[in-house]
């Protein structure tokens, strides 16, 4: 058993034992028949949802919400983070709102966003772009305002000009803190996105999910959920790995 | 010792900010292939004099004279190394040391090739695709002195480049400054707190008084070159170090005093 393994060892043995606990609590008659299903039944349900084809289109439905709401929340965050960094005036004015915005639930604005767009999925994109905006834009302007300054220094002493400064001083010294602000944005867009599914809808994660629960189908309940689980923590997989690679600009 | 040609010409140079003078009517030339070091007290004005003459910040009157021009702005005949860490992360030894030809245009061969050239006189061979995450603040420092001496500036000057780094390293990296120097020649203006390192480099030390920052005298150092650092046992060297000092301690305890305000 080496330093490798030992973790790894720990982390499985964590699960069976949760595993475990799981069934012992569903067999016994301490909560209402049915609210926990044996795993067997979760895993052939799961299945039962991939290997139909079931959870694909709504897999996909989510995705394109939360994919088009990200776009928009990178395009509007970067440039508003920008501005803010670069101008300490404007930063005063705005950075206050935008920290108490960014700590309140945007789900309160999903009524908002129904009336104007409808039920479908532009009232979910919606909803991830209010739901990205924030980290993004709150990075971005951290990155901007904080520009080590000998670096600046730097290009102005060998006669860089000022486009030449932004395009290889600050945006290579932006580009980490930015791209960790990404990191958060497609996690809080993706859910900005199952949020407004769960409420409202007629497609999505969200939706499948809210749907097997007002059927009472548990089992396919949980298996949803395990699937958009995993499904989430292969986007964000997928974006360390990126982000691993992005090592040598960090400062 | 002195050549006939004077690099840098600094005339009645004052420094003002609201509320403080930093320099007033500072006077002080450097010549051709001179290496020339400035002392004085913590708050005294020598980074402050430095970033005027590199054109990084304007100067309140007085006049500033690269061979003859006039110094408005940061010039391509001079070069300067900070302190602090100064390469750029993301780029590696090669990359970093190119930074300057390749803001100026030069071609991508042109750039490899005198870069290469760069890598061999301050000995960092085989640490061509390193990051500086990979590098000693040592060898970090090295690929700065690459990188200003690559543009082949008129005039280098140097804002205490070793500070951070411990003595023995100083002390090499001194020897191989003083031999780099001596091979191609150039002109050094250099900032330091550190009297052992000011007599160990220099042809001349020009001592510099608490805020507001005048000269108040200049020590020659005649020790014969080419140098190394053998010198630092010398009688002499302790005679000129403690020559230095006895200036600048009255004014880096009034400095210390006025800091304490």
């Amino acid at each position: 058993m080496n330093r490798m393994t030992r973790p790894l060892l720990v982390q499985i043995g964590t699960v069976l034992f949760f595993m475990l606990i799981w069934e012992v609590i569903g067999k016994s008659k301490l909560l209402f028949e049915g609210i926990v299903p044996s795993i067997f039944e979760i895993m052939k349900a799961a299945w039962i949802q991939v290997s139909t084809g079931f959870i694909f289109p709504h897999l996909l439905v989510t995705v394109y919400e939360a994919s088009a709401g990200f776009a928009f929340a990178l395009f509007f965050g970067v440039t508003v983070g920008l501005l803010l960094g670069a101008d300490p005036f404007l930063r005063k004015i705005f950075e206050p709102p935008i920290l108490y915005f960014a700590a309140t639930p945007k789900i309160i604005l999903y009524p908002i966003f129904l009336m104007i767009f409808g039920a479908k999925f532009e009232s979910k994109m919606a909803m991830a772009a209010v739901s990205g905006f924030f980290p993004i834009v709150i990075n971005t302007a951290i990155a901007a305002a904080n520009v080590n300054r000998i670096f600046i220094k730097v290009a102005k002493s060998v006669g860089a000009s000022n486009f030449q400064t932004f395009t290889r001083v600050y945006m290579p010294s932006m580009l980490l803190p930015i791209f960790t602000g990404m990191r958060l944005g497609i996690g809080v867009s993706l859910v900005g996105a199952i949020l407004g599914e769960l409420k409202v809808s007629n497609a999505g994660l969200g939706f499948i999910i809210i749907q097997a629960f007002n059927y009472f189908r548990i089992p396919e309940m949980y298996a949803s959920i395990l699937l958009t689980f995993f499904f989430a923590a292969m986007v964000n997989l997928a974006m360390t790995l990126v982000l691993v690679r992005m090592r040598r600009f960090a400062q | 010792m002195r050549s006939a040609s004077p690099i840098l010409e600094i005339s009645n140079l004052s420094k003002e900010y609201p509320g403080t003078t930093a320099i007033e009517n500072t006077s002080f030339d450097v010549c051709s292939h001179e290496f020339v070091s400035i002392i004085g007290p913590s708050g005294c004005g020598k980074s402050t004099l430095l970033e005027i003459v590199a054109g990084l910040i304007p100067k309140t009157s007085g006049d500033v004279f690269i061979k003859g021009q006039a110094v408005r702005n940061t010039h391509a005949s001079i070069g300067i190394i900070f302190q602090e860490e100064s390469i750029f992360p993301w780029r590696t030894t090669l990359e970093n040391i190119e930074f300057g030809l390749q803001m100026r245009g030069v071609s991508k061969n042109k750039r490899r090739k005198k870069a290469d050239e760069m890598i061999e006189l301050v000995g960092l061979h085989g640490f061509e695709n390193r990051y500086p995450g990979e590098l000693s603040g040592g060898m970090r420092q090295r690929v700065a002195i690459a990188r200003a001496l690559v543009m082949e500036p008129e005039l280098l000057l140097m804002d205490e480049p070793f500070g951070a780094l411990d003595e023995q390293t100083r002390i090499i990296l001194g020897e191989e400054l003083l031999r780099i120097q001596q091979e191609i020649g150039q002109t050094i203006l250099f900032v330091t707190h550190n009297i052992n390192e000011a007599v160990q480099l220099s042809d001349r030390v020009v001592v510099m008084t608490a805020r507001p920052g005048k000269i108040k005298a200049t020590v020659d150092i005649d020790f014969e070159r080419p140098r190394t650092s053998e010198i630092i046992a010398s009688e002499k060297f302790g005679r000129l170090v403690g020559q230095i000092w006895m200036l600048l301690r009255e004014e880096s305890l009034k400095g210390f005093k006025l800091g304490k305000q």
